[in-house]
């Protein structure tokens, strides 16, 4: 009993010759230790909803509806000259119900190909991660480089990605559908969309080819998947 | 009591000079906040000074004049690059702009529907030549649009490159009516995308004054609470 007094009495003591501040963030950085004990320190779960394919997706500015996937070596628009490798493009309808136009620069965040190696940006300056890969978008219907998409409009979209040649080509593709805040910037204090957060996952199957524009918009998904 | 009195040795000046301090930073604190929440977070001052007109009008701005001299829709349009599709329709404006001081053009549009929306051009075209002071030069915008609340809708004609902020700009009411806006929607073939074309002299004279007598104060029209940016 003498021996276990001992300790406590010196820790007293040691405690007592402290300031309240030095208590204080003693108690508090043990607290944080002993968090790591029960989970404390692991990776928060990111809360991810996961959505099916045709599903409506609400990630403002936009409405994202992804219908499917496939690969193009020529998507036949002189928007798009022959890939390296391939094309994986996302076949998506994109609705915008603002009150006005959200500017180009803005909606290619609205997507990221999740999972898929090889998908890089061509001519880039340095290497970027391929979940970090903006799209380019073109209008499916003729093919043309989407710009800014005004209020009440709905475009079937191509969100088109690029991957290395000798990239394995994928048989199924998880695209993560991004939202953004419509808030002042920071920099100038205009209004504008920022601070791409991810919203939904969807992961669709990579059918068929692509080999040029759909001028009707009604062409995909055709009965037994191949646009 | 007397424990509840300071002693005296506890208050040297230098602690009484260290609160001071942390006083006067408290203050400087809340009048700095004071200040940040009077001032304005709006674009209100940097609205722009609008001029209303209506089709065929000649609009006198600050650095020259417009005219919109035609307007037609289409839901495909047929340019140098060949036939463009839109969701729903092309919306095709022509347009003279004569500058007055320097040799300038019309260089920023966009569209105000009969809600208020607002549209850039989308994958639309501005195709307006510079000219010198005194020459008219005409123009042709194309927006990418959305039929429903069109009838009603205003173009607004601005000089600045990047927006309408502080700019004097022109809304021309393009007197767009329901049954023409369902006429077009039912237009089958491409809408050939007019060629700009030079016109020649125009009226605006250095000097001249735009028609409301003032050269920088707002213009008031009926819609003019609309007129702000967010």
């Amino acid at each position: 009993m003498a021996r276990l007094q001992a300790p406590l009495e010196a820790t007293r003591a040691y405690v007592r010759g402290r300031t309240i501040r030095d208590v204080v963030l003693g108690a508090f950085l043990a607290v944080v230790l002993i968090s790591g004990l029960f989970g404390g320190w692991d990776a928060a779960e990111r809360e991810v909803a996961i959505a099916n394919v045709a599903e409506t997706i609400e990630a403002a500015p936009l409405e994202v509806t992804v219908l499917g996937a496939a690969t193009s070596t020529d998507l036949d628009s002189s928007d798009f000259s022959d890939p390296e490798g391939r094309y994986i493009v996302v076949v998506a309808d994109l609705t915008s119900d603002q009150v006005r136009s959200i500017p180009a620069l803005e909606t290619v965040h609205v997507a990221r190909l999740h999972g898929v190696p090889g998908v890089f940006r061509p001519y880039a300056s340095s290497d970027i991660p391929p979940e970090r890969v903006a799209p380019r978008l073109a209008f499916a219907r003729d093919g043309s480089m989407l710009r800014d998409i005004g209020p009440g409009l709905t475009y079937r979209t191509w969100l088109v990605w690029e991957q290395r040649p000798g990239a394995p080509e994928p048989s199924e593709v998880t695209v993560g559908i991004y939202g953004m805040t419509y808030r002042a910037s920071s920099i100038d204090g205009s209004q504008g969309w920022f601070d791409p957060t991810l919203i939904s996952e969807v992961t669709v199957p990579v059918t068929g080819t692509i080999s040029g524009p759909d001028p009707t918009g009604d062409g995909w998904p055709a009965p037994g998947g191949r646009p | 009591m007397s424990a509840l009195i300071p002693d005296r040795s506890l208050i040297t000046r230098k602690r009484l000079r260290t609160a001071l301090l942390g006083l006067l930073i408290l203050l400087a604190l809340v009048l700095g906040r004071i200040i940040d929440e009077g001032i304005p977070r709006t674009f209100e001052p940097l609205r722009p000074f609008e001029r209303h007109a209506a089709l065929d009008e000649v609009v006198s701005l600050r650095w020259g004049e417009v005219r919109v001299t035609s307007v037609t829709a289409a839901p495909q349009i047929e340019g140098i690059i060949g036939v463009s599709t839109t969701p729903e329709l092309w919306l095709v404006v022509e347009l003279e702009a004569t500058p007055r001081w320097d040799a300038s053009t019309v260089q920023w549009v966009q569209i105000r529907d009969g809600a208020d929306r607002i549209f850039t051009r989308g994958r639309g075209q501005l195709g307006c030549t510079r000219t010198n002071p005194g020459v008219t030069t005409g123009c042709v915008v194309s927006f990418e649009v959305s039929a429903e609340h069109l009838a009603g809708a205003r173009l607004t004609v601005g000089h600045a490159v990047s927006d309408e902020r502080a700019d004097d700009v022109a809304v021309i009411d393009l007197q767009i009516a329901q049954d023409q806006v369902d006429r077009w929607l039912d237009v089958d073939e491409p809408l050939v995308l007019p060629t700009p074309r030079s016109v020649g002299a125009g009226s605006a004279q250095p000097g001249d004054r735009p028609d409301d007598g003032t050269d920088n104060g707002p213009a008031k029209g009926p819609d003019d609470d609309a007129a702000g940016l967010p």
